[in-house]
């Protein structure tokens, strides 16, 4: 820990000395500085970044024709402060498969780089030194390819099924050679540990995650998620698609609580045009995110408490949600998986019946938020069953990079609708609920106070809505040069969106900085000592949804 | 009353119908009305059509006045499966094991644009999904939709219902139908530019020049 | 005489219990179509491979709450043909079965005290 406040800029400076440095604008390139250091020296700056409590929100690799970019991305709670660190990779004429791309590690100072690493080793092909286990992340272990390199043109049409009959081929060796020798192995050893697959299909909702448990018992010694299995390549894809094309991808990552990620796109390639939307427009757009965050929550509350045994709140939550999603069927025709943004404006005016309707709506709901209190926030069983469990320190949430409701309920309040404003939130009255325990109880409560505050803001939106259009007509279709930086509070935590264009139609490299991403890692800290019930429940508070984790 | 023949084999049953003043059911009809009007479905939700699922369940849909609001965990405890969302490759295996474990009669459900043919997320040159579950597994009733709407999902297992009461399908395993994609787009992947190249500053838009090369 | 009156009423109960059991095994051999796939016969594990074998040395937790809701088990058992002859005897079985409470709670007591509820 440096004794005096250092500033990172000067001290970058002054003693890394980088081989680049761009002072930049938070507010149109969303980053304050980048700076691209030697290879040998990422580490010290890990470190001093690390002891000046800074997170590592997003680490990626851009594909260019000499030399591959490892990009790094750090920002921090107290102010907005996010800085951009860069190593190259030479290529030198070489392939993936030669293995000579390598990189250092930093997994042993933020244990998010783990994954991250993980997942550009995968797509890429840099070897990263020194990472505990370097082994493909999202595709299949047996892939060979490395997709997000400019040089991937793709699989031959019918790739699908001979390698689904070769996966499924190695699936059934598995179970006659693999399966018997472990049954065997395990029975001369006579030991009291063993291995459960909470495998990919199971009865909670999140999707398909893979736990798989070293269990003593019924105690957790060990849990590792194993991810993958929704992975649908919307990084590469978006490559290939123009910018308007990509709406229906922002719809389907988070599918509860898409308009948020619509949001994200939206400021982001607006940022990059330099194209303000008209008033009205903005007052929409936080109406309808808010009301998707409320229905977000309403369905993570249903399946977290069922998950725990209460079978009754998810019918509840469930009316409640088909409420409010009646009311954005009525002007986005869509109950899930929404595309209604544009950019600089809407796809389409709200409905007139709308505002009517969240009007019948607000007093209702305020009402069963009320049940909701005495049914479950109350209840002695709940309040056994989740208090003192699972707690996350603030030091695990610095290195597992975790946002988002889970993050404030460990006593830290970062919001970006307050950190790092975007959109008409400045102007309206809404409170941060935190709570300093950091258990399953902390991050029930602040979900279900989280709800309260969107109803708050809901309610100033429909009073201040000013008439006007709600698009800007045509604009360009294809958006500047250059790099972008742009994150918005989306349901579960920070949605970050890195955007490379090269000025043509096509994005040239999308990296998609989802909260899900880092937070899933957190359990590998949570689960240790936990029973086999409390698992479910841990699992289930943190709010993971698997589509946007695989992307 | 005469019975003509009687055959117990394992797949059909029957007793010749009497003629007389009553009229009988066959058994194999009993049988199949029992096995339609009670599927219990496999809780397999794999992406965004899964959450149409459960809103099928909930209250306002409510799918178990239809009798298939049984949702069984286990796949030896389930004769519907349903496949709801997009099937990554590496998924694969997995469905087709839960489907061998299922006991038969099993009936299969695509739920969705992804589960019948790829979805949105095919293009040409695709590398992580599987277009469609009915290349693995033989498929009953296709519901197409992105998400189909909770009501899309009951309609769908009504025609299931009405197949199985109808004879038109027996439950057992039969050969995947195996389609070829269709996509005959060309793929526009572009080549890596050079760093440098992108470092240099764009060039100022001059006014009359008619494209803009970076 | 009378005693084997009433127990015909047992006898009743286990053909019928028996014959549940029997017919729900028989029928579905005869009446339910093959179709076994390749991986029909093996352990299901969320649709996965399981790793290492299950053939491992149990806890001894899982013993004690075993014993303890046996021992409950057969009190409850023991209580419902007491139920039946209940208003025959009057109070002499009220403070019988009391006794016979009481007498198991103490075991309960006695478990609670040494920690058996709670999963060392």
């Amino acid at each position: 820990m440096p004794v005096l406040e250092k500033d990172i800029t000067s001290w970058l400076r002054e003693v890394v000395k980088p081989e680049e440095f761009n002072e930049k604008n938070l507010k149109t390139s969303g980053v304050l500085f980048e700076a691209v250091v030697a290879q040998n020296k990422i580490r010290e700056v890990a470190r001093e970044f690390l002891a000046q409590d800074y997170f590592l929100e997003s680490l990626t690799a851009v594909d260019f024709a000499e030399c591959l970019e490892v990009v790094y991305h750090f920002n921090r709670w107290s102010e907005p402060s996010r800085s951009c660190v860069k190593i190259l990779v030479p290529k030198n004429d070489g392939k993936p498969e030669d293995g000579r791309w390598t990189a250092p590690s930093i997994s042993s100072i933020y244990k998010s780089a783990a994954w991250f690493e993980r997942e550009i080793f995968e797509f890429f092909g840099i070897i990263f030194t020194d990472h505990p286990n370097l082994k493909r992340l999202l595709l299949p272990e047996s892939s060979v390819i490395f997709p997000l390199l400019k040089s991937f043109k793709g699989e031959p049409a019918g790739s699908d099924v001979t390698q689904s009959l070769k996966l499924m081929k190695e699936d059934t060796e598995g179970f006659q050679i693999l399966y018997p020798q472990q049954v065997t192995e395990q029975a001369t050893k006579h030991k009291r540990d063993y291995y459960l697959n909470l495998g990919p299909q199971h009865p909670s909702t999140h999707g398909v995650l893979r736990v798989l448990l070293h269990l003593d018992g019924e105690r957790v010694i060990d849990a590792e998620p194993i991810i993958g299995y929704s992975h649908r390549h919307h990084e590469k894809m978006m490559e290939i698609q123009t910018y308007v094309a990509c709406w229906p991808n922002m719809g389907r990552l988070d599918y509860v609580g898409a308009m948020s990620y619509n949001f994200g796109y939206a400021v982001l390639v607006e940022k990059a045009m330099g194209v303000t939307p008209p008033p009205r427009v903005e007052y929409i757009r936080v109406l309808t995110t808010e009301l998707n965050r409320l229905a977000s929550h309403l369905l993570w509350a249903g399946t977290f408490l069922m998950d725990l045994g209460a079978f009754t709140p998810f019918f509840y939550c469930f009316d409640d949600r088909e409420n409010i999603l009646d009311i954005l069927e009525m002007t986005t025709g869509e109950r899930l998986t929404y595309d209604y943004f544009r950019f600089g404006g809407l796809d389409k005016d709200i409905h007139p019946d709308m505002i009517p309707a969240i009007k019948k709506f607000i007093p209702e709901f305020k009402k069963h938020l009320k049940d909701y209190d005495g049914l479950v926030t109350k209840n002695i069983i709940f309040k056994k069953r989740t208090r003192n469990l699972g707690i996350l320190s603030k030091e695990a949430a610095i290195s597992y990079g975790v946002t988002g409701p889970s993050l404030r309920a460990s006593g830290v309040p970062f919001d970006l609708r307050r950190a790092e404003p975007y959109s008409i939130y400045p102007e309206l009255d809404f409170n941060i609920p935190t709570r300093s325990e950091g258990d399953v109880y902390s991050r029930y409560w602040v979900r279900m106070k989280e709800m309260e505050e969107s109803l708050k803001i809901i309610a100033q939106v429909i009073e201040k809505m000013p008439a006007g259009e709600v698009t800007l007509g045509k604009l360009p279709k294809n958006v500047p040069k250059g790099e972008y930086y742009s994150a918005v509070e989306s349901t579960r935590g920070l949605f970050g969106m890195y955007l490379i264009s090269d000025g043509s139609l096509n994005p040239y490299r999308l990296k998609l900085r989802t909260p899900s991403f880092s937070n899933l890692n957190s359990i590998i800290h949570m689960l240790p000592g936990c029973l086999i019930s409390d698992v479910v429940a841990v699992l289930g508070s943190i709010d993971i949804v698997l589509p946007e984790i695989d992307r | 009353m005469e019975i003509k023949e009687t055959l117990l084999t394992t797949d059909t049953q029957s007793l010749s119908p009497v003629s007389g003043v009553a009229n009988f059911f066959k058994v194999e009809d009993v049988f199949n009305m029992a096995r339609a009007n009670s599927l219990w479905p496999l809780t397999f939700g794999l992406a965004c059509c899964a959450i149409e699922f459960m809103a099928g369940g909930a209250a306002r849909f409510d799918m178990d006045r239809f009798g298939f609001g049984v949702v069984r965990p286990s796949p030896r405890q389930a004769d519907l499966m349903i496949v709801a969302g997009t099937i990554s490759r590496k998924m694969v295996p997995c469905i087709k094991t839960l489907y061998d474990q299922m006991p038969a009669p099993k009936y299969v459900i695509a739920l969705g644009g992804c589960a019948t043919a790829g979805g949105p997320f095919k293009y040409p040159g695709q590398y992580g999904i599987l277009e469609g579950i009915d290349k693995i597994i033989p498929v009953n009733v296709y519901v197409p939709g992105c998400p189909p709407r909770p009501e899309a999902l009951i309609a769908g297992i009504m025609e299931l219902q009405r197949q199985i009461k109808s004879k038109e399908v027996k439950g057992t395993m039969t050969q995947a139908v195996v389609h070829d994609s269709q996509d005959n787009r060309p793929a526009e992947y572009k080549n890596a530019i050079s760093r440098v190249e992108f470092r240099k500053p764009p060039t100022p838009p001059a006014a009359p020049s008619p494209e803009n090369k970076s | 005489m009378s005693l084997l009156h009433d127990y015909s009423y047992v006898l009743g109960f286990l053909i019928i219990g028996a014959g549940f059991v029997i017919v729900n095994t028989l029928l579905p051999l005869l009446i339910s179509p093959r179709s076994r796939g390749a991986n029909a016969q093996n352990p299901y594990e969320s649709g996965e491979v399981p790793i290492g074998g299950a053939w491992v040395q149990f806890d001894v937790n899982y013993y004690l709450f075993g014993l303890i809701f046996l021992a409950f088990d057969v009190e409850a058992a023991f209580l419902f043909p007491v139920l039946i002859v209940f208003k025959e005897f009057g109070f002499a079985a009220f403070y019988e079965v009391t006794l016979f409470l009481a007498l198991l709670s103490l075991a309960i007591l006695y478990a609670w005290k040494k920690g058996l509820f709670s999963w060392r």
